[in-house]
């Protein structure tokens, strides 16, 4: 269980992993119909705002793990699942077993839901066209072509530690304002400032710092588990020194930088 | 394979009691509940469905049961305390009705300390299957019933108030399970503001409820997530007629994952046909009054479905 902001991608489309490029097809067709303006499915819950950033994301997502080429260079910065930990305080660590009903949907197949038994399909996709020829209604095709490929994805060559000075870097190179992180992720711009420039003592609680970090990183198209896991320690490191009064209010006496 | 109904005779004791649902009236909550029973009384499982809508009975209407002798309006008032007796017997082999008929006009709904009764008494009934046909709304009653099972069934129709219903339905059930089951009084609270959509800007989804209780305290928070993971209501869209609505359940399912966090299942669909209609009309279940047609095989797949073993 984790908020949007805090999402990676394959979690955003709601499937796995270890999708086929067939299956994260279906799965980015399906959301992109879900938040819809005009969709009956997301009336009433989420406001438009909150439906713009779902969007957004939703084609973010699809641009990474629609290409074969930026998806393997996002895969390799993703952490394994974790294990399951319900008792664990972060609660990111739970969402693979919550992800894993995700795919159920496409694991349907004809045969069980059919109840003429025809096996020709093998998807959701498949049953709904062909559950609604049987009953005598023309399927609305509810696909977009894909975005374009953008530059938004890049390998990290750098190595070491997502210090605010690394994330900064990172952002330049992506061409993103910190103006655009906080429109989609609601985050005061002046804390994503701080967070780059490792102004611990400026920052709130730990729990809200970790989960903005989390948001910045998904934004990025970055992996938020490693990259939250790697600055939280130095942060929590420079709140202790701040605390104790024996040390400058940043993270290892960073440099400071601007957006 | 033993024949379930033996094994309610030896293991006295309900073995799954399934609340029906949805928020809305006329979605077909009621449809759905005669005919899942009628298909898993028909497979030799002891079913008894009890209608809980004592503003609005009419469950003994679809199943053929004219003028009930007894209903559970007797266990509100106190007339009858066992529930066994207060079950009839329908046309269907193996299923039991209890009825909601002839409820007291000015106080139909049972307190809260009588409905934890009326659920304790559920779960003692010997039958393998118990299946709860709830009114419209989410006033406490409703909700306390829905929230007797982790799995509960959600009906919904591919319409705007439907579907707007049954989030308002889902939300109040969420809630309502995360402020039980919280110890610390604290968090209670904070869970209660949350209830109010117009009260704390800083409570008003869930996520951010999980925010404010993590900082508040960690172990309520573990507690939060686990509790969430553990309500995994089922869905079945009825009344489709095309293909969009049948994807509707799916989308459904994908905004419950992103804003409450949880898991919803998608059990399946039935769809709109004559037959239907026809079989209300003749006061016999669609499974028996036209088992060759679509809307029976639909419903057959979803009588299997929510039965199955509780995924882990």
């Amino acid at each position: 269980m984790k908020p949007i902001s805090e999402q990676d991608h394959y979690e955003i489309l709601e499937t796995t992993r270890e999708a086929s490029p067939k299956e994260i097809e279906r799965a980015y067709r399906l959301q992109k119909a879900t938040y819809t303006e005009d969709s009956l499915a997301n009336s009433s819950l989420f406001g438009d705002a909150d439906i713009a950033v779902l969007r957004e994301r939703i084609e973010v997502a699809y641009r990474v793990l629609g290409d074969a080429d930026k998806r393997q260079a996002y895969d390799e910065g993703l952490e394994p699942h974790p294990v399951d930990s319900a008792v664990s305080e972060d609660p990111v660590r739970v969402a693979a077993d919550v992800e894993r009903a995700d795919s159920e949907a496409d694991t349907w197949t004809r045969s069980e839901l059919d109840p003429m038994g025809n096996e020709s399909a093998d998807s959701s996709e498949e049953w709904v066209a062909q559950s609604a020829n049987a009953l005598g209604a023309e399927p609305k095709e509810a696909v977009a072509s894909p975005a374009a490929a953008s530059e938004y994805e890049e390998v990290d060559e750098e190595g070491g530690d997502f210090d605010g000075p690394r994330l900064h870097r990172m952002r330049m190179r992506r061409d993103v304002s910190i103006d655009q992180i906080s429109a989609i992720t609601k985050i005061n711009p002046l804390y994503l400032r701080y967070i780059e420039e490792e102004r611990a003592a400026d920052l709130p609680a730990a729990v809200y710092v970790r989960g903005f970090v989390r948001a910045y990183a998904s934004f990025l198209g970055l992996d938020p588990d490693a990259v939250a896991r790697s600055y939280m320690e130095r942060f929590e490191e420079a709140r202790e020194l701040v605390s104790s009064g024996s040390g400058r209010p940043g993270l290892r006496r960073r440099s400071r930088r601007t957006a | 394979m033993s024949k379930p109904g033996r094994q309610a005779e030896e293991n006295v004791g309900t073995r799954q009691l399934i609340p029906i649902g949805g928020g809305k009236g006329g979605v077909g909550k009621t449809f759905v509940t005669a005919n899942v029973a009628t298909v898993l009384a028909r497979q030799g499982l002891r079913v008894v469905v009890v209608d809980a809508d004592l503003e609005g009975a009419n469950l003994h209407t679809l199943l053929g049961v004219q003028d009930p002798p007894c209903s559970l309006a007797d266990f509100v008032a106190q007339r009858e305390d066992d529930l066994q007796k207060l079950t009839v017997e329908t046309q269907i082999p193996n299923l039991s009705l209890i009825a909601a008929t002839h409820a007291h006009i000015a106080t139909p709904q049972p307190s809260q300390a009588r409905r934890v009764q009326l659920l304790r008494g559920l779960r003692k009934l010997p039958a393998d299957v118990v299946l709860m046909d709830l009114g419209a709304g989410i006033h406490p009653p409703v909700m306390d019933y829905f929230m007797v099972a982790d799995h509960g069934l959600l009906v919904i129709s591919p319409e705007p108030t439907s579907i707007e219903n049954a989030y308002s339905f889902l939300r109040a059930a969420f809630y309502r399970r995360l402020r039980l089951a919280m110890a610390s009084l604290d968090v209670r609270k904070l869970v209660s503001s949350a209830m109010d959509q117009r009260g704390d800007k800083n409570l008003q989804t869930p996520f951010d409820l999980l925010r404010e209780v993590q900082a508040m305290d960690p172990e309520s928070g573990a507690r939060f997530v686990q509790t969430v993971r553990s309500f995994r209501p089922r869905l079945l869209m009825n009344d489709v007629q095309t293909a969009e609505d049948i994807r509707l359940g799916f989308s459904i399912r994908s905004v419950c994952k992103k804003y409450f966090g949880i898991d919803v299942e998608y059990l399946g669909y039935v769809n709109r046909e004559r037959e239907a209609r026809d079989s209300v009309r003749s006061r016999v279940p669609l499974v028996d009054f036209a088992p060759e047609s679509q809307g029976a095989a639909y419903l057959r797949r979803v009588a299997s479905r929510l039965i199955e073993p509780e995924k882990k």
